[in-house]
This record gives structure tokens, C-alpha cells and sequence, in this order.
């Protein structure tokens, strides 16, 4: 791979540690996939935030470059394993709210925007449609590549950090023209594709048929809680990085996804058919889907737990319109900055069985937490809960 | 010396070692130790071993990936392999020794011609791999 003389020399380490090794881990990717030089990105997102997920020795490592660098590019990070503004709310191990602190001051550090959610799409920067970007969290890259038009590959945290400080990324496969084309076309057959967890379902499916771009074919233009569902399932089961929605695809591959296909991932997700505790918000909520639940409610009661997830931006938001107290009048509670997953707050609830209405969700949470997992969309979700 | 192959050099760097050779895929995460530089993965065929200073080679990596911040353990502890060979290598791999500075090759022509406990010298930076 080509790096001018300056990257070259970062390279060498004549600018610092710090940026040595970022390009290191850029100019070994590069060559891994290909690409013939690095080009510039407008915007970052670093995934690797919970101590859940990244553990000591990530936690280790961010500390030590958080001394030595900062990042040139507007930046947003991923959810925490728990909210730092109340991080004793739930009753956790103290050494785990210790070092998830440490983490979040690393990031810090290293100059990142305050976002710590999934969705860094709802209500932080946006960067020009067709730009350039590297993101990271399987969700939000293939949301960025599919519905956003921007172009990144799905990163890993340390090679969107690696390009958050260096505001460089290898140019390679999606940020390629000629590799966004799809080379397989799922043909939707079921009688009626509406709703987060059928959308998630499809995503679920398409995942696991190929680590390249996909074409969908006769569905519906999916609304943004149906996209996120949908990404963030694809996310969760492969390794494919974008989809595109009816464009003329002839000849390309084609495969079906029937009523049978349907049920059939539904059948692997779903493990009970009620759950002890809800859990909303993978990926997180938007301002509107939280006025969703809140219309759902009345004037009700949760007969169970329900957790929420989403950003403090959000939150406050939402707050402000009020949305946020009638929810939590009937009895669920909002967790901010926090990944629905990787907490240790899921474990706390004390139950085995979760209803969510993230396919996403159902995927890890039965394997980071070894409960069951009851598969719904939220608004049976909420009729059946409340009183 | 025995020969020299020609591979992709995929992080910079010199390594020289005794080569320690698995068929399988590694999870680093699940499957090494830090701390004392071994593979602790029972269901592994390299069970046991000690990877420190050796040059390990296995197809790719599977599992977490967390695993990237293994291998920058493993070389802060002084109990890093001293090259990696893989197969054909790997987002997690990659980023693991970019950040740990262990070179590392992939896609070895003539991989099958080293064998376990011969004496390997591997440069990353240009792509080749000398069997002594």
C-alpha cells in the first residue's frame, strides 16, 4: 500500500508513539484488504467503550494511547457498561464501576464527542452525504452504508480509533464504488413485512448468506426503526457491511425469504413465549420511539420491569417533551449512555427469561447472560405488560 | 538454511523462533493466557504449549474481538510469540499485532515445507519467511 512521505514517516514513529501506532494498525489493515493508499474520513465511530466487552487488557491499552493522542476527527463513541452519571444506580461491583470509569476518562482523553450510544446517527454530527467515514459497531456502519450513503467498512474498535486519530482509512472494499455492488438478491415473499422484529428477522437471515453488499427485493422503504432493526440484527449474525433496497438486479444470485425462512429464524431467536423483565433500546431509542411507548401507555402500569436504553441527548430530549415522566410514571425506568447488552445491569435483574423486541438483542443477551429470550414487537410487548 | 518463502507482509518487523504449528483456528481471548504465554484451550491441539518467542502459525482467529488487546498483553508481559504465520489473516490478527509490534505474514507460498520445531526467521515488512 502507498503512504506519502509524511505518513511514512508518522509511521517510523518520528510524530510520537501514538500516532505510530495508529498507523500501524491502519497501514497493516490496509494491506489485509487491499487497498492502495489511505484517504481521508469527516468522521469517526469508536466501538469498545464497556469493560464488559474490552476487559482489562483493552481497558489497558486505551489508558496508555489516551496519553499520547487525540483525535482529528469528530468522533463518536459507543455505549458504556453503565451510566457514568449514576454508575452505583444498580447496585454493581464496585471494582467493575471503577475500571468502566477509567475507560470512559481514556476516552475522554482522547478528545471524543460525548455520545456513548449506537445511534451516534440520532442527534450527533452527520457528516456530508457520500462521504467518506469509519465506523465502527456493525449496526451503525451498515445503517451508515445503507440508509445514511455514507461509505465505510465495518470497523473494529481499534481501526475507527486508529482512524479517529490519524482522520485517515484504507481505501478499500465499501469505500470502493465498484464493491457496494450487491452480488446476491433476497427476494421477499412473506404476507406482511412491517415491524421492528420482522425487519430484524430478514436483516437476521441476510447476515448469515454472505459477508458482501445485498440487494433486497420487493419490500417496502423500511421506516428508520424498522432500518435500525434490520441493520442491527445483519449486524449480529455476519459479516456483511451494506444492503440496498429494490434496484434493478439482474444478474446477480438470487435466493427467497419466505413465511418459512421467517418463522424459522424467529424459531432460533425466540425461546419462550413470555418474559420476567423488558428491555428496550438495542439499538438505542430515538426521541420518537420513546414518544411511541409513551402513547402506548395511557395512563398504565408495567407489571413487570422494563429498562430502556438510549443517550443522555436523547433522554433530555424526550424529557423536555414529556414523554420520559409518563414512562416512568408506569413503572419502567430509562438507562442513559449504557449498552443494553454488555452491562452487568442485566445480570442484576435477577431473572431468566428477557422479552425484547431486538433481534440483536436475543442474539447476545442469551449468550453474554445465558437467560432465555421472548421475542416481540413492542406494542404486544406493551399490551401484554401493562395494567 | 532450508529455504526461503515468499508471503504477505502484513505488519512490519523482524521475528526469528522455533515454529509452533496448528491446523486450527485460535481464539486468543478464550484460548491464551497472558500472563504465562500459553495456550490454555483444552479442546486445542497446541494445548499446553508455550508460545512465547516461538513463531506461531494457524489459519486464522476466531472468537472475541477482544482478542486484538491479547496479543498487546502478551507483548507487554514479554510473553508475545516473536511472528505470527497465518493461513490467511484477519481483522482481529492484524490489529493485534499492529498494536502489539509482533510481524506478521499470511498467504506463505509452500507453507506446508516448515515444520513444527524448525527454526524460522520472519519478515514482515517485506513478505517472506526463511526456513533454516
Amino acid at each position: 500500500m502507498y503512504l506519502t512521505n509524511d505518513e511514512e514517516r508518522a509511521l517510523k514513529g518520528e510524530y510520537g508513539e501514538a500516532l505510530e501506532i495508529a498507523y500501524r494498525i491502519l497501514s497493516s489493515i490496509g494491506r489485509l484488504t487491499n487497498a492502495s493508499h489511505l484517504i481521508k474520513i469527516s468522521s469517526a465511530h469508536v466501538s469498545g467503550v464497556s469493560y464488559s466487552t474490552i476487559g482489562d487488557y483493552g481497558k489497558d491499552f486505551l489508558e496508555n494511547i489516551s496519553l499520547k493522542a487525540k483525535v482529528s476527527v469528530p468522533t463518536t463513541v459507543n455505549p458504556a457498561g453503565l451510566d457514568y452519571q449514576n454508575p452505583y444506580e444498580f447496585n454493581v461491583d464496585g471494582n467493575y464501576v471503577s475500571e468502566q470509569m477509567k475507560i470512559i476518562e481514556a476516552y475522554k482523553r482522547l478528545g471524543v464527542t460525548d455520545s456513548f450510544t449506537c445511534t451516534p446517527y440520532e442527534g450527533f454530527y452527520l457528516p456530508p452525504i457520500g462521504s467518506h467515514v469509519s465506523w465502527a459497531e456493525s449496526s451503525a456502519s451498515i445503517y451508515a452504508n445503507s440508509i445514511l450513503n455514507l461509505m465505510t467498512n465495518r470497523e473494529s474498535a481499534l481501526s475507527a480509533l486508529a482512524s479517529a486519530i490519524t482522520g485517515k482509512t484504507p481505501y478499500s472494499e465499501l469505500h470502493i464504488d465498484e464493491l457496494r455492488k450487491p452480488a446476491i438478491s433476497i427476494r421477499i415473499n412473506i404476507d406482511k413485512l412491517s415491524y421492528s422484529v420482522k425487519f430484524g428477522l430478514l436483516g437476521y437471515f441476510a447476515g448469515r448468506i454472505t459477508r458482501g453488499p445485498i440487494s433486497f427485493q420487493n419490500i417496502k422503504n423500511p421506516n428508520p426503526s424498522e432500518a435500525k432493526a434490520l441493520c442491527a440484527a445483519m449486524g449480529a449474525s455476519g459479516a456483511s457491511g451494506m444492503f440496498m433496497i429494490n434496484k434493478n438486479m439482474d444478474k446477480v444470485e438470487k435466493m427467497d425469504f419466505t413465511n418459512n425462512e421467517l418463522k424459522n429464524v424467529y424459531d432460533e431467536l425466540n425461546d419462550v413465549e413470555k418474559g420476567d423483565a423488558i428491555i428496550l433500546g438495542c439499538p438505542h431509542l430515538n426521541v420518537n420511539e420513546i414518544n411511541e411507548i409513551s402513547e402506548f401507555i395511557k395512563d398504565k402500569k408495567f407489571n413487570k420491569k422494563c429498562l430502556i436504553f438510549c443517550s443522555r441527548k436523547t433522554y433530555e430530549e424526550a424529557k423536555k417533551k414529556g414523554y420520559v415522566d409518563r414512562i416512568e410514571k408506569a413503572g419502567a425506568r430509562f438507562i442513559c449512555n449504557t449498552c443494553a447488552v454488555f452491562t452487568p445491569i442485566i445480570s442484576s435483574l435477577e431473572v431468566d427469561k428477557i422479552t425484547t423486541n431486538s433481534c440483536k438483542a436475543a442474539h447476545y443477551i442469551k449468550r453474554a447472560h445465558k437467560v432465555s429470550v421472548n421475542l416481540k414487537d413492542i406494542d404486544e410487548i406493551i399490551k401484554e405488560s401493562l395494567v | 538454511m532450508r529455504g526461503v518463502l515468499r508471503a504477505r507482509g502484513l505488519v512490519d518487523g523482524l521475528g526469528w523462533g522455533e515454529a509452533l504449528v496448528s491446523n486450527y483456528p485460535i481464539s486468543f481471548l478464550e484460548g491464551i493466557d497472558p500472563e504465562q504465554g500459553k495456550i490454555i484451550d483444552k479442546r486445542h491441539e497446541l494445548f499446553g504449549s508455550c508460545i512465547e518467542k516461538r513463531v506461531l502459525i494457524f489459519p486464522h482467529s476466531i472468537g472475541s474481538s477482544v482478542g486484538a488487546y491479547v496479543l498487546y498483553k502478551l507483548k507487554e508481559n514479554g510473553k508475545a510469540p516473536s511472528a505470527i504465520i497465518n493461513l490467511r489473516s484477519d481483522n482481529i490478527t492484524v490489529s493485534g499485532c499492529a498494536i502489539a509490534k509482533i510481524p506478521l505474514v499470511d498467504m506463505v507460498e509452500g507453507i506446508s515445507l516448515i515444520r513444527k520445531g524448525e527454526f524460522l526467521m520472519v519478515n514482515g515488512s517485506n513478505g517472506f519467511v526463511i526456513i533454516y
